[in-house]
């Protein structure tokens, strides 16, 4: 019953009501009891409950009957909402017809609202424009409306008036799915073709395909291929979310679920690619695959080199769940053994650094993100570098990722981004009012720059109002230095950086000021030191610890005064030994706080 | 068999700002509270039978354990005499607040045995007294001290604190001559420490006051050193002097790590290889004692680690050092990298089989002995 099915998606920005509305709907439907209903039960893992964001989309079938007295199949497929998983975001996207805008009748629109909106648009999306937690005291819902016919230039007359949170305007949505998301198009006897946009591996069950069937059929013992990687498995088991895993016979044009064959690891059934089948394949495969690269490195290293190992084996866990990111072991001469990873985005290296702290309780050191250069030799020869301590002294030119970022932002506070933009390198792009009080700004940034403190400073000129989105335009020549740190003399490579040679010096100095402040005192007076090409352009001191003594000590409280100095002696575990001098892990993220 | 004897009087007129032992404002224990408090400690030493005996010191602290009349102290003692017995010449010490001390007072405890008094005299400058919440003045400092003198104490020891918001170098200066010209037998030299959820540590973190720049305050501490020794006191324990063999013994007990028993509401105790404290509840301490059962509070195993933990920060509190003869792994000791970086950077050495902080170690001690202890 093609013509019964609607697939659909949920557009948010963080915090504007996307899993409390995922919640009513499943709710509404009877898919779970309200009894069943843990909070937002999308958003599983407990570090996206905590930050509040969906970082791993998924599907859910829903069952509706609706006035028409007709049955329907309404699928949701949730998507991340962050940043750093556009490019999910768009394959999530591309599995369904329709998706539905949820806005904040207190906040307006977003620029990642307007940027996934755009994405949407893009692959032919029936938008149903919802305003969310009119039950706010400060809700405008007209305004808001205004706001995203002029952004968005969508029709806003039908716009629902919703709460979530209050279960008002729960029918109206689900209607207005029904009504407007036109059915799946495709046939069931075509040769398959189905989109993968989202996979995990499981303990039990190997990798779990989320799969949205275009053409064809797919059903368990069918020898599926992967058309992009050109592997070939046995499909075991296929079925449906509900949100429990059910299986079903088959899933034919138009449907979403899962698949299960037997496959080991995610890096093998990449996000976008095409499923057909291998005795009956199609043609071509689905538009939109792209090979996903990280953009963001840093170096991962264990506070106790005995933990090498382990994090060896926690990295290879993860990435049994997460192709997006990657790892080559490196040694560092400060830091010893450890490994470069490469991640989506920020979001993506802090949540993966957390997984690995809490899930596998390890202690590591985080050196300072930085992103991939583009390097000609002296002898023209051309490469690239994720590790600034390995930019050669002499080269020929270096080039640096650029991105384009878009930023809205109520006009009070346009004056401290454009600034902060400025300040960050940035070149105006794009001017414009997308309402009365609102401005789109677009500016060409060196990617390096954003990594370090941009999002959370656009946050605080903006008291929280300014939003942001970006996407990466290509690399650019840029005039390029390495600044390397030193502690009593000895270079720390893992704090070099690689900055614009026009504010190095002040970078230098900046750099070494913080790692004085951050740095314990200790027996010995350390001296910290920037350099550039060799010269010292910056210098602090830590003076040597005078005074560290309990002066009284008697029977009462021995054992008190015992586990006193054993806290002192766990502070002193966190921190790294370079040489003779011990480093506290958060110096090595220090350099991120620089400022211009 | 355990020797030494601690006994905790938990009554204070007024709590001081930056201690945290553990006691109550007397007049908030409701009638007789002394004396039933003394016919508890009685009840609790009768409880406590054979687990000391042959007391080489009794030692009476608080709180303020002169607010205990002559014969309190005099039953107290005599308890002790008759269910644990005490060696000829066993030391006896208590400690007394200036302001709460008469002289017959004094007589009487010198009278019923006391041989060591220690006088909380802190600063000998009012305004410091202040700020400390002290209640007594410079003047009952003074007073004190001649009182417990004509009494017949000829083993008197002062407490005094460095490092007091707003003190100067000279002021300190001037209130460790002052109290040299006294000429103690002993003296304890603490630095203010704010101890969690003391009211001075609530006032430091509200910027009520400041304490002094760090160098000052080692400076005070190197000063003190230095005037003592020049007035012939043997710098004993990092905080502590005393005139030839007027060291304190029962303090010494503590770091050599020796057993101890401790008796009343807050006392704590070490034999039988395990560290316990009573309740730190004055009611519910009494209520338990009536009901025959000590109050035993927290104890902690001290396994092989703990002692091996405890020789290093408690030894290391000796000037002397430890003696490594007497210490079971001390060759693990000496191999340790980090006594070795220690002796490298000069704040420990090793010298006729003593492990030593030097004087340059004596401020660092405490970094010395995570040091240490951080080796495995």
């Amino acid at each position: 019953m093609q013509k019964n099915i609607r697939n659909f998606t949920i557009i948010a920005h963080i915090d504007h009501g996307k899993s409390t509305l995922a919640d009513r709907l499943l709710e509404y439907t009877g898919a779970l009891s309200s009894r069943e209903m843990t909070e937002q039960v999308l958003d599983s893992m407990d570090l996206e409950r905590e930050r509040g964001i969906t970082i791993k989309a998924h599907a859910v079938r829903l069952g509706y009957k609706a006035d028409d007295g007709n049955e329907y199949v309404l699928n949701l497929i949730d998507t991340p909402g962050h940043v750093d998983f556009s490019y999910e975001v768009s394959r999530s996207l591309a599995s369904c017809e329709g998706s539905v805008l949820v806005v904040d009748a207190t906040q307006g629109v977003e620029a990642q609202t307007l940027a996934n909106t755009y994405l949407a648009i893009e692959h032919n999306h029936e938008i149903i424009p919802v305003i969310n937690k009119i039950d706010l005291p400060g809700a405008e819902p007209q305004k808001v409306k205004e706001q995203i016919e002029e952004a968005i230039g969508i029709d806003c007359s039908e716009a629902i008036l919703a709460s979530a949170k209050e279960g008002i305007g729960t029918k109206e949505i689900l209607d207005a799915i029904v009504r407007k998301v036109p059915p799946p198009k495709g046939t069931g006897e075509a040769p398959l073709k189905a989109l993968i946009f989202d996979s995990w591996f499981d303990n039990y069950q190997g990798v779990i395909v989320l799969i949205r069937v275009f053409d064809g059929t797919v059903r368990p013992g069918m020898k599926m291929r992967l058309m992009a990687a050109g592997k070939e498995h046995e499909i075991t088991k296929v079925g449906v979310f509900t949100p429990k895993m059910e299986e079903v016979p088959q899933l034919s044009a138009g449907e979403v679920g899962y698949l299960i064959a037997g496959i080991k690891t995610v890096g093998d059934t990449k996000i976008g690619d095409t499923i057909t089948d291998a005795a009956r394949p199609a043609e071509s495969q689905l538009p939109g695959y792209k090979e996903i690269k990280p953009m963001v490195f840093s170096g991962l290293y264990p506070v106790e080199n005995i933990q090498y190992e382990e994090l060896k084996n926690a990295l290879e866990k993860l990435r049994l769940n997460d192709s997006s990111f990657s790892f080559e072991p490196e040694t560092s001469s400060a830091l010893g053994f450890g490994f470069r990873c490469g991640f989506l985005g920020l979001l993506h290296m802090e949540i993966i650094k957390e997984r690995l702290e809490r899930e596998f309780q390890l202690s590591l050191i985080t050196t300072a993100p930085t992103v991939i250069y583009r390097v000609t030799g002296t002898k023209g020869e051309e490469f690239f570098i994720d590790n600034p301590s390995s930019l050669p002294d002499r080269f020929e030119k270096i080039e640096e990722p650029y991105v384009k970022v878009s930023v809205f932002v109520p006009q009070e506070y346009i004056g401290q981004i454009l600034e902060l933009c400025q300040e960050k390198r940035g070149a105006q792009t794009e001017f414009t009012f997308i309402s009365k009080d609102r401005i789109m700004v677009g500016y060409e940034i060196p990617l390096n720059e954003i990594l370090w403190d941009f999002y959370d400073r656009l946050k605080s000129v903006s008291r929280g109002y300014a939003s942001m989105d970006y996407e990466f335009i290509g690399y650019r020549p840029s005039k390029l230095v390495k600044l390397d740190v030193l502690l009593n003399g000895e270079p720390v490579d893992a704090l070099s950086l690689i900055v614009h040679s026009d504010t190095s010096y002040y970078k230098g100095r900046q750099l070494v000021e913080k790692l004085r402040q951050v740095i314990p005192r200790q027996m010995f007076e350390i001296a910290i030191q920037a350099s550039i090409g060799g010269k010292i352009i910056a210098r602090e001191s830590v003076k040597a610890m005078r005074k560290n003594v309990l002066a009284k000590c008697y029977g009462g409280d021995i054992t008190r005064k015992r586990k006193l100095l054993e806290k002192q002696k766990e502070g002193k575990k966190k921190m790294k030994q370079i040489g003779k001098v011990e480093i506290p892990q958060e110096a090595f993220l220090t350099v991120l706080k620089v400022k211009e | 068999m355990v020797n030494y004897l601690y006994i905790h009087v938990p009554f204070c007129i007024a709590k001081c700002h930056y201690c945290d032992f553990y006691s109550v404002p007397v007049e908030n224990a409701g009638p007789d509270a002394t004396g039933k408090y003394v016919r508890t400690l009685l009840k609790e030493m009768k409880l406590r039978e054979g687990s000391a005996g042959n007391l080489k010191t009794v030692y009476l602290g608080g709180g303020t354990p002169t607010l205990l009349s002559g014969s309190q102290v005099a039953d107290i003692l005599s308890g002790a005499r008759e269910i644990f017995a005490l060696v000829p010449r066993a030391e006896i010490s208590i400690e007394a607040n200036p302001g709460t001390v008469s002289e017959a007072q004094l007589a009487a405890f010198r009278e019923s045995g006391v041989n060591r008094i220690s006088i909380g005299v802190q600063s000998l400058a009012d305004h410091e007294l202040c700020v400390l919440g002290r209640r007594h003045k410079v003047k009952d400092a003074f007073a004190a001290f001649r009182a417990a003198r004509s009494a017949g104490f000829d083993n008197i020891s002062l407490d005094l604190i460095y490092g007091i918001p707003g003190q100067s170098m000279d002021a300190w200066e001037n209130t460790v001559s002052s109290a040299l010209d006294l000429s103690p037998e002993h003296v304890s030299a603490y630095e203010l420490t704010p101890e969690e959820s003391t009211p001075l540590q609530v006032e430091l973190a509200e910027g009520v006051y400041a304490l002094p720049d760090e160098l000052l305050v080692t400076e005070m501490y190197y000063a003190v050193i230095e005037k003592m020794k020049k007035y012939g006191y043997l710098h004993y324990e990092i905080s502590n002097f005393a005139k030839p063999a007027y060291e304190c013994a029962h303090n010494l007990n503590y770091w050599n790590r020796g057993e101890y028993l401790g008796i009343g509401a807050g006392a704590h105790s070490y034999f039988d290889g395990k560290r316990s404290g009573t309740l730190r509840d004055l009611a519910r301490y009494v209520e338990s004692i009536e009901g025959g059962t000590v109050p035993v509070d927290e104890e902690v195993n001290i396994t092989e680690q703990d002692e091996f933990k405890e020789m290093i920060f408690l030894g290391l509190r000796k000037i002397e050092g430890i003696d490594l003869r007497l210490m079971p792994e001390s060759g693990k000791l000496l191999t340790n990298k980090a006594v070795d970086d220690l002796i490298h950077h000069g704040l420990i050495e090793i010298k006729d089989q003593y492990l030593r902080l030097t004087a340059k170690g004596l401020v660092l001690s405490t970094e010395v002995m995570v040091r240490i202890l951080n080796q495995p």
